[in-house]
């Protein structure tokens, strides 16, 4: 569980559950990363896209009903890896998210350190932005 | 007649050659009267059949024998009296009356529908003696024209575009249902191509439905799209028939089309409910994990299986007022009740309720409702509603616009003294952070002397339903 980038690592949680968000962040840390902030409606995720540091982000595909098809576009404008963890099937997301690695929710925190780690190790060695399998 | 007499006695060498050819005449006619299918039929003034030909027995039944000699009202139903009566007056007064229709009855008694033409028969001195009646049957000609008046309402009165073209693609007919599925009017459609339908990219289908029906073969319901006259593509299911001709060569096709734009965006919209309960499902299935991840940190294994137990059953009654309302909105009040349902017999005297009607957006409302289930459950195990006299009040109001803030209380009062542990762990986090979240609003948990009061306040718009932010 614990990260190989190191403690350091900031994360950016887009999530409008607020359990989902609460355990997600409280996981992540126990996991050994930071968070640079939690974000549950549209308007607020791109703000912190926009200002904030951190290293990938994990996003739900639907905050409060709405699309978060634009803080997708808005992660792969900067170049930044992102998680989308959604309840819509790969099939059934905009053609916008094909920029992050999909995990079905719910999903495990294992599974979100895991591809949190490689997406990050890709990031970090190969200097390039990770694209979707 | 009386110059030609006249001319026969002041000419008797040629007399022989006259009545030979007047013989030949009547033989003629007789022939032809003879041979014909029409009923030729003469009758004196007073309506005694006279002569009687083969083709009126063949088509009233009866034969020359059992009507020369009696009268022609035989033939006439009892409610087509006056109407003879009124025919006769005319050709009596020495007019001819043309291809009259009307009915006639039968040996058999059956009806038959006859165009009828009746001339004077005039004697010698010019007088009109009698008359002479040519019918012809019309049964067959009624029967189809009638066929094809039904034919022809039942397809105006369709709403599917029924249309006809010839083998070059020429529209020969176009019903009014195709005037409003496709926009043109039949004046406007008649005589052009049918390609004037079929979007660029469908060309090479209609040239093949074209190729199968020349050959014989028809195509049935054929989902394709077609463009209207306003430039809009329409999703039809198309049969298309081959037309044939008498010898059954084929010479055009038949299309009867029905508009089912509506059925595939029910189609659409069924995908999309689909990709909704997916999303929903799984979100509440996210809620529900993550629930279970926070209870258990609670250590206690009996504990535990109770509060999961209690959160779940809190998160469903949340879930069936979503669905009420169908995922719009959901009542606060309606939502109070739901996750006070412990102490529900208390309501109106140990718990108040004071608010105006509020519809909250589902995710406020599954904020509110999980930090509601929380403040109810505390309250029974620890709090105002431990003891036998402890009250509480919930309220809430909204500010007035622009910037309207929606605050809300829950006050309790007269409980037990609160120990210290209690209102921490996950249960704290659902009343602070985890509804702050939801709302992007502020809450504040203070455990008073005389028991807890947890305020929550948010912008208005983040908290209700869009249609309910006008109240």
């Amino acid at each position: 569980m614990t990260p190989k980038i190191g403690r350091t690592t900031r994360i950016l949680i887009i999530e409008d559950e607020p359990a989902v968000a609460f355990c997600l962040e409280q996981e992540l840390v126990e996991a050994g990363f930071g968070i640079a902030g939690v974000a549950g409606r549209l308007n607020t995720a791109l703000a912190m896209i926009e200002d904030l540091t951190f290293a990938a982000a994990i996003l739900d595909a639907n905050l409060a009903g709405v699309s978060a098809r634009a803080a997708a576009l808005a992660l792969a404008a900067r170049g930044l890896p992102y998680v989308v963890i959604s309840g819509y099937s790969p099939e059934q997301l905009d053609l916008a998210f094909s920029g992050g690695q999909y995990l079905r929710k719910p999903c495990n925190v294992d599974q979100v350190v895991q591809v949190l780690n490689q997406l990050l190790a890709v990031d970090l060695t190969a200097g390039v932005a990770p694209t979707s399998i | 007649m009386q110059q030609r007499r006249n001319q026969t006695e002041a000419a008797p060498v040629r007399d022989s050659t006259l009545r030979h050819s007047a013989a030949i005449d009547l033989r003629r006619y007789k022939a032809i009267i003879d041979s014909t299918d029409d009923a030729i039929i003469a009758k004196t003034l007073q309506g005694i059949i006279t002569s009687w030909n083969p083709g009126a027995e063949r088509m009233f039944g009866y034969s020359a024998e059992e009507t020369i000699g009696h009268p022609l009202s035989m033939l006439i139903p009892a409610d087509r009296l006056t109407e003879e009566t009124e025919i006769m007056r005319r050709v009596a007064g020495g007019e001819m009356v043309n291809h009259f229709e009307t009915v006639r009855r039968c040996k058999d008694a059956r009806l038959i529908d006859v165009s009828v033409t009746i001339s004077p028969i005039h004697d010698e001195f010019g007088s009109v003696v009698g008359a002479s009646k040519i019918a012809r049957d019309i049964t067959e000609r009624k029967t189809v024209t009638a066929d094809l008046c039904r034919f022809k309402a039942i397809i105006d009165s369709s709403d599917d575009a029924i249309i006809s073209n010839s083998l070059l693609g020429v529209v020969t007919s176009w019903n009014r249902g195709a005037e409003k599925m496709f926009g043109y009017t039949a004046q406007e459609a008649i005589g052009h191509s049918i390609s004037m339908l079929i979007p660029f990219d469908r060309k090479q289908e209609e040239e093949e439905i074209f190729v199968r029906i020349a050959r014989g073969d028809p195509v049935e319901h054929f989902e394709t799209v077609r463009r209207g006259k306003d430039g809009a593509l329409i999703d039809i299911s198309a049969t298309t028939s081959p037309i044939r001709d008498g010898a059954g060569t084929v010479i055009g096709a038949s299309t009867i089309a029905r508009d089912i734009t509506e059925r595939q965006r029910n189609r659409d919209h069924v995908q999309l409910l689909l990709a909704e309960v997916n999303h929903r499902a799984k979100n509440l299935l996210a809620v529900v994990r993550a629930v279970v991840v926070q209870t258990f940190r609670l250590g206690d294994p009996a504990t535990i299986r109770d509060r999961l137990c209690d959160r779940i059953g809190g998160l469903a009654a949340g879930q069936d007022l979503l669905v009420n309302k169908a995922w719009q909105g959901v009542e606060l009040s309606d939502l109070i009740l739901a996750q006070l349902d412990l102490f529900k017999e208390q309501i109106g005297t140990r718990v108040l309720l004071d608010g105006p009607s509020a519809q909250l957006t589902p995710a406020a409302s599954q904020g509110i409702g999980m930090a509601l289930h929380e403040l109810a459950t505390n309250a029974a195990k620890y709090g105002a509603m431990a003891n036998g006299q402890g009250r509480i009040r919930i309220s809430w109001e909204v500010s007035a616009a622009p910037n309207a803030v929606f605050l809300m209380s829950w006050q309790e009062e007269g409980g037990p003294k609160i120990a210290a542990s209690v209102g921490k762990g996950f249960g704290q986090t659902v009343l602070g952070r985890m509804v702050e979240h939801a709302i992007e609003g502020t809450a504040h948990s203070n455990f008073a002397e005389g028991g807890l009061l947890w305020r929550l306040s948010a912008p208005a718009e983040n908290v209700l339903a869009a249609t309910a932010q006008g109240l």
